[in-house]
């Protein structure tokens, strides 16, 4: 029982990151990638949604019928993004400025929508709400990852922290979105040669 | 006809319930976010004109300015002299740029303030940064943007890379400056 709980939520970081491996929710990956502060922001307020319509979702996996679904997810997926908007502009508007067009682009994150039909349409709510976290990590990860690297090449900072001196002329394409492709074009080659390398040695000890 | 009559009352009851959370966290944080607004404004105009006592806002509807683009939001001038102009230029490379300017009463800059913009990050949106901020201190209406040389006089140097989003602030400053001696005359001061 633990092991299932523990191997869905690493599922979601590592074996099915939503970025790397599922391909889902590029758009705002590829947007909101411009710093590591914007993208841990976007990343976390992803997660909290995530998690909060696969619970609702897989709460009502029984009532919601076949024929309608996508309709209702998206509606309380909807919901879920305005309340959360709402919730940071009342009571944390300097996070709300920074993040301000992203949120609304939570709702057409194609991951929210991915895993409520593939996941918390047909699981429990305790294992959906995992799902939700694990998948929400990953992403945060992911976006944390692509941001370091556009960050540091494109602005010389991290997190905003200047990290080299005067003389460091950033590379302005990284910040531009010919980087974002670029850096998770790359990163994506990166990722996929250690999984292949990973594989191979895999069954290799197994046919060995 | 059935499986029709179901299917339409049961996504009516989601939609029903989903809106009622809605309008209900909508009530709690509709006051809170007005206010939110209200205090980071009062906040930017002590910013860009400190120490100028209480601000009375002034009715501008017969101003115009000469630049196209700038919208002025409001001018409120202060008790002991000078004005605090917001506007806004919608010629940004990213759209509206909205600022606070706060003007001395012999009608000289004496602080702006980008209060939001969509430019670029690492470009434009280095507007925003105290360094650009500067460059307008002192300035009076009619302030013209450069590039690659040292400005003198009524001038600034535009971010490199970012001609744009230097002159959409420019002209909003630059309109905010006619609208606070627009109101700083009419009020007789």
């Amino acid at each position: 029982m633990k092991n299932s709980y523990m191997k869905t939520f690493l599922n979601g970081i590592l074996t099915e990151n939503p970025t790397f491996m599922l391909m889902l929710g590029m758009c705002p990956t590829l947007a909101v990638t411009t710093g590591v502060i914007n993208a841990i922001g976007m990343g976390l307020s992803t997660t909290a949604v995530l998690i909060c319509s696969n619970v609702v979702i897989s709460l009502l996996r029984n009532f919601i019928p076949n024929k309608i679904r996508i309709a209702s997810y998206v509606v309380i997926i909807a919901g879920f993004v305005t309340i959360v908007q709402m919730l940071l502009n009342a009571y944390a508007p300097a996070l709300s400025g920074s993040l301000g067009i992203y949120i609304p682009l939570i709702v057409v994150n194609c991951i929210i929508l991915g895993r409520a039909e593939a996941f918390a349409s047909k699981n429990t709510p305790g294992i959906s709400a995992l799902d939700g976290l694990g998948m929400g990590l990953g992403f945060t990860l992911a976006l944390t990852l692509i941001a370091s690297v556009r960050e540091i090449l494109g602005a010389g900072s991290f997190a905003g922290i200047s990290l080299f001196g005067e003389g460091f002329q950033p590379a302005s394409v990284m910040i531009l979105p010919p980087g974002a492709f670029l850096t998770l074009g790359i990163l994506l080659a990166v990722i996929n040669s250690i999984t292949k390398a990973g594989k191979k040695a895999k069954e290799g000890s197994e046919n060995a | 006809m059935k499986e029709t009559m179901t299917l339409t009352f049961k996504l009516l009851l989601i939609c029903a319930v989903i809106t009622a959370l809605l309008a209900w966290v909508n009530v709690m944080t509709e006051p809170i976010i007005a206010q939110n607004e209200q205090a980071s404004f009062q906040a930017a105009m002590t910013e860009v004109l400190p120490d100028a006592g209480e601000f009375t806002e002034k009715e501008i509807t017969d101003f115009v300015p000469s630049e196209t683009g700038v919208t002025i939001g409001s001018v409120h001038t202060a008790e002991k002299g000078g004005a605090v102009v917001s506007a806004t230029c919608s010629e940004g490379y990213g759209g509206d740029i909205s600022i606070m300017v706060g003007i001395t009463d012999e009608g000289k800059i004496n602080q702006i303030k980008v209060m939001s913009m969509s430019e670029t990050p690492g470009l434009g949106a280095k507007s925003t940064e105290p360094e650009f901020a500067q460059k307008y201190v002192g300035l009076e209406k009619g302030i013209s943007v450069i590039k690659n040389s040292q400005p003198s006089g009524n001038e600034i140097v535009a971010i490199s890379g970012a001609t744009i989003t230097s002159k959409a602030v420019t002209k909003a400053v630059n309109s905010a400056l006619e609208a606070a001696e627009f109101a700083m005359q009419k009020g007789g001061k």
